[in-house]
């Protein structure tokens, strides 16, 4: 990965964990104190770049993905969105979080079987956050808050591509059990902060903030007359 | 074929050592003939009683379509747009090519990754990583590559309605004037598929000639590595121009107009 270049004055955070480990409930809480102490403050989800979004749908809808063209139709979206929604902002000098990062594609793919060295290269073009958060959860407490909640699992959410059983829970919770496995090797090999997600919400919050806040120094702040910046920093949310 | 890869193996498919078919591409610049011979050595191949199938860039089920879409109405950038091309690339090579290798077809490709890598070189993107992008395409049992000069591709573009914008690279060159930037352009392109031949052990077969003589060259090299497919079995050796080759206008002036609905595209995207 790339490290901030001297002329990004902007800070870089992101989130990662398995699904249901609580990631986007935080990251929403951040962007929004973010906002309400006045900096401006971009918000970028993962697979979420219109131009790329078309052909992922179809080749979600249709089936027609494969591990490596599903690794490599995410690694487009997200070079676009790094072209577009991560570097200007932070060129600019203001705060960008994105709701999971190149670790997720780290976890997922080589989960799928892709090449960890290849995977790796294949996102060297990101640029290095500023901190990394990795959202721990066991894999029971993520299993019950995702399927006690949302009964329909989508083919390659619950990693049905890979054969591993025919019922869509059975194989969520074995893909979701490897992917765990690789979050923990890529939150050491790449020295991501780690946060308890089993702990309760507010206090998992405050954590995050009295990490972030270092950071926050020179940052663009909003303007003074309070602009909604929402409609831009949202983005296509 | 060996089933061999430069880098890595397609992840979650399990291939044999040795595939029935074979893997032959054609590379070459813009305008160097490649689907003319393509479709002669084709003709060539099925009349010899073996079964050929053929393909090119940006023509997956997956994205290509929304290849072609990209370039006319939105902007996409460099790198994007080599991941772009690389998505598209592999849904070919594990839908089409993989497929039809191990049905014992001869794959016949107008073009492979060596275009991909040197315009994404041009471009700008870092050549070491382009290459290990590819790290999973199967490595060819022939790779022709049709060089030419510039001073011969200039006549040929001329005669084929003059400078395109797309070819002439003016989505990134900044120049005022389409010669130069052609110039400038396929120069480099050139450059890049010299710095490629080595490294990857292409057959140099000079295009400045003939089509005849150029594609007795390839039929040479193509007949070497078929050869054991049609066990004690002659391989016909007449010259004959493609029955489609009419059709080849037609062909040539729609992609000139979408080349050209490219270049006004792409001079939205670089800012």
């Amino acid at each position: 990965m790339v490290p901030p270049k001297a002329d990004y004055p902007g800070k870089l955070f992101v989130v990662e964990g398995i699904d249901g480990s609580g990631k986007s409930t935080q990251i929403s809480l951040l962007y929004k104190w973010l906002l309400t102490q006045g900096f401006s403050t971009f918000y970028s989800e993962w697979n979420s770049s219109p131009l790329v979004k078309r052909t992922t749908r179809r080749g979600k809808n249709r089936r027609l993905l494969t591990p490596l063209t599903f690794s490599l139709i995410h690694a487009t979206d997200f070079a676009d969105r790094t072209e577009r929604n991560i570097i200007p902002p932070l060129r600019a000098g203001a705060a960008v979080l994105a709701d999971r990062y190149v670790y997720t594609a780290f976890a997922r793919d080589v989960s799928r079987g892709c090449d960890p060295a290849w995977t790796r290269e294949l996102y060297s073009f990101a640029v290095k956050p500023t901190v990394g958060f990795y959202f721990r959860v066991p894999l029971e407490v993520a299993l019950e808050r995702i399927l006690s909640g949302r009964p329909e699992l989508k083919y390659y959410e619950a990693g049905m591509d890979l054969g591993l059983s025919d019922d869509p829970e059975k194989s969520f919770a074995l893909f979701q059990a490897r992917i765990l496995e690789q979050y923990d090797q890529v939150a050491e090999e790449f020295g991501l902060t780690i946060i308890d997600g089993t702990k309760p919400i507010a206090e998992q919050q405050r954590r995050m903030r009295e990490i972030v806040k270092p950071h926050l120094q020179g940052l663009l702040r909003r303007p003074e007359d309070g602009g909604m910046m929402f409609s831009v920093a949202g983005g296509e949310r | 074929m060996n089933s061999e890869f430069y880098w890595v193996p397609i992840p979650g498919v399990q291939l044999e050592e040795q595939l029935p078919g074979k893997l032959v591409v054609l590379e070459g610049t813009d305008g160097v003939g490649r689907s003319t011979q393509t479709r002669m050595l084709r003709n060539w191949l099925e009349s010899s009683g073996l079964a050929v199938y053929d393909t090119g860039l940006t023509r997956s089920n997956l994205a290509g379509r929304h290849i072609q879409e990209a370039k006319q109405g939105h902007t996409l950038g460099r790198r994007t747009q080599s991941l772009f091309y690389a998505t598209d690339f592999a849904d070919r090579l594990e839908m089409e090519i993989v497929p039809a290798l191990r049905a014992g077809y001869v794959v016949l490709t107008d073009r492979y990754i060596y275009s991909l890598i040197a315009r994404a070189a041009v471009r700008g993107v870092e050549r070491s990583w382009v290459r290990r992008l590819y790290g999973f395409a199967l490595k060819p049992d022939l790779v022709l590559y049709m060089e030419v000069s510039l001073e011969k591709l200039l006549p040929r573009v001329l005669a084929s309605g003059g400078f395109d914008y797309w070819e002439s690279g003016m989505d990134f060159l900044h120049e005022d004037d389409m010669y130069e930037a052609f110039m400038k352009y396929q120069g480099e392109l050139l450059h890049e598929f010299g710095l490629m031949a080595e490294e990857y052990g292409f057959v140099t077969i000079n295009a400045d000639r003939p089509v005849k003589d150029v594609f007795t060259d390839l039929q040479a090299q193509v007949r070497a590595v078929v050869e054991s497919m049609v066990p004690g079995q002659e391989m016909a050796t007449e010259f004959a121009m493609p029955l489609t080759e009419i059709e080849e206008p037609v062909e040539e002036k729609r992609s000139m107009a979408e080349m050209l609905r490219e270049f006004f595209s792409s001079l939205m995207e670089d800012r």
